[in-house]
């Protein structure tokens, strides 16, 4: 039996790797579209984890988030991006204020910050799942880091769904996630948002011929 | 281990690495022409290739000095060196005695610098140039290598890879940890990148802006040329073992029986197999990195790499 908990949490901890190394993908690609692919494994990984978690605890209400955010994150939302970016034909490169290579590392300073921070609230929490807590708080700081560094209003986009997949998945490992109407009420936020944003994204492109929020600054005078 | 196993393992694994690396290299040459809709040469092409370089005069530039005439000579015997301390059919190393991963790592640095100082020596402006490019490759290589390996060791608590592999088969949750997967992933990466395959460098190509390991080796010829030829298909093999035979040891002969030896040889053919099929995957799914992007994929294995190893340390 604990055998069989030691398997299962190992698990999740495995899955849990993953989606950070997909948001590592979301740091160091020079490519949109690679980055929306990270996107949609990751938010595939983050369901799958969450249908494990509802398999393994029995609470039952987690498989509609799970079905819910397999609808949304792997389909709509990547498929909307794609949408966006084929129908304003943007260049492909992401744009940075800090180069790929530098932040990769500061990505994995942050990494680091988030596994030495958690470590102190670990050692009084029960001992399985341990990677979960320091991934989601890894998640959130590089999709923070994401939305600050990059030029792009899409990658900005990304950044902030990075955001709130770490704080989905901070939920789900730690409290087998939030009630489900506060969950069903983000999901229909995080699409909102996204929608109005690749609105935004659309007239920012119409306006300067460009998506590149710098050029926002032009505003002033 | 008596006697009789003293000197029939390390014989069969010499057998093994050295005969089948070029069998390698063609099998992934052949699969890679047969996605592209080409017949492609025989498997067996790199052996003719061999022989044919092997019957064949060596020219020497006039300036080389010994070390470009050394160098063949050391890179082939540091990897057939290292084809003695890595476990291939059977979870016992031969040269046990003599060194672990550390030797390993090391083992294949000694190559690659002498390989680096001898495309200097000959004058010529391409080998300097592929010498440089190798040399910068190899500064984000080695560290996430290392990094990597060393993760493997501290879960396992050895550093010598036939006690890795042992512990991997004895205590098969081990492989159930996240650090692990890490290191895989990095290890991963590295391996492409000191193989010198597809979006690192092209294995293919002698065009002077794309060239890294060809560029290196552009003056070398008839046996030197052939001894370098096999060492780098040799290197290929023995990295896919290292993976393997680490990460996924199952089938692995713990006693020196032939019907042990003869399932883990069956295993072990199709696990490499695999993994080249998976390199002729990624070959094909990408275009060789502009050589100002390769340091981006690398430094991806460094990070990954470094948090392998401290997620470990950390977590557990």
């Amino acid at each position: 039996m604990t055998h069989q908990i030691i398997v299962n949490s190992r698990t999740i901890d495995i899955l849990a790797v993953l989606m950070l190394m997909s948001t590592i993908v979301l740091i160091g690609s020079s490519r949109l579209r690679v980055c929306i692919w990270a996107y949609a494994l990751r938010s595939f990984v983050l369901a799958l984890v969450s249908g494990l978690i509802a398999y393994f605890s029995g609470i039952h209400h987690i498989y509609v988030a799970t079905g819910v955010s397999i609808a949304l994150k792997v389909i709509v939302i990547p498929g909307f991006l794609f949408y966006i970016i084929n129908k304003i034909k943007i260049k492909e490169d992401v744009e940075s204020f800090i180069n790929y290579t530098l932040s990769l590392f500061i990505a994995c300073g942050l990494i680091l910050i988030a596994y030495y921070s958690t470590q102190s609230i670990l050692t009084f929490e029960n001992v399985f799942m341990r990677h979960c807590l320091p991934v989601s708080l890894a998640i959130t700081l590089l999709g923070f880091f994401v939305m600050i560094s990059r030029k792009k209003a899409i990658t900005q986009i990304l950044g902030l769904l990075a955001m709130e997949d770490g704080l989905f998945f901070a939920a789900l490992s730690t409290s087998y996630g939030m009630p489900l109407v506060v969950e069903l009420g983000v999901f229909f936020d995080i699409l909102v948002s996204v929608i109005i944003m690749g609105i935004y994204v659309y007239r920012i492109k119409e306006t300067f011929d460009t998506i590149d929020t710098d050029t926002l600054r032009e505003l002033r005078e | 281990m008596d006697v009789a196993s003293k000197i029939v393992l390390p014989l069969l694994q010499l057998i093994v690495i050295v005969g089948l690396a070029p069998l390698v290299k063609g099998f992934i040459n052949k699969i890679e022409a047969r996605f592209q809709n080409r017949r492609g040469p025989s498997i067996f092409q790199p052996y003719y290739n061999l022989i044919k370089l092997l019957r064949k005069d060596a020219v020497v530039s006039e300036t080389a000095s010994w070390i470009f005439r050394a160098t063949p000579y050391v890179t082939f015997i540091s990897i057939l060196i290292i084809a003695l301390l890595v476990p291939v059919l059977s979870s016992t190393v031969p040269a046990n005695f003599t060194g672990d991963v550390i030797l390993i790592i090391y083992l294949f640095a000694l190559g690659r610098f002498f390989l680096a100082l001898s495309s200097l020596d000959t004058g010529s402006a391409f080998g300097g140039m592929g010498g440089m490019r190798e040399m910068m490759v190899s500064t984000m290589a080695e560290p996430a290598l290392m990094l990597s390996v060393f993760t493997v060791s501290l879960a396992t608590g050895s550093t010598n890879l036939g006690n890795i592999t042992s512990t991997m088969v004895d205590q098969s949750t081990i492989l159930l940890n996240p650090s692990l997967f890490l290191a895989f992933a990095a290890l991963a990466i590295v391996i492409i990148a000191e193989a010198g395959r597809i979006p690192v460098d092209n294995p293919f190509t002698h065009l002077e802006l794309t060239m890294i390991h060809e560029g290196m080796i552009l003056e070398f010829s008839g046996r030197y040329l052939a001894l370098i030829e096999w060492a780098s298909s040799m290197k290929l093999l023995l990295l896919l073992t290292i993976l393997v035979n680490t990460f996924l040891p199952w089938g692995i002969a713990s006693d020196m029986t032939f019907p042990a030896m003869l399932i883990s040889f069956a295993l072990y053919v199709v696990k490499i197999g695999f993994f080249a099929f998976l390199i002729v995957i990624l070959e094909m799914s990408f275009a060789k990195l502009r050589i100002f992007r390769v340091p981006n994929l690398l430094g991806t294995a460094l990070v990954l790499s470094i948090l392998a190893i401290i997620s470990l340390y950390v977590v557990g």
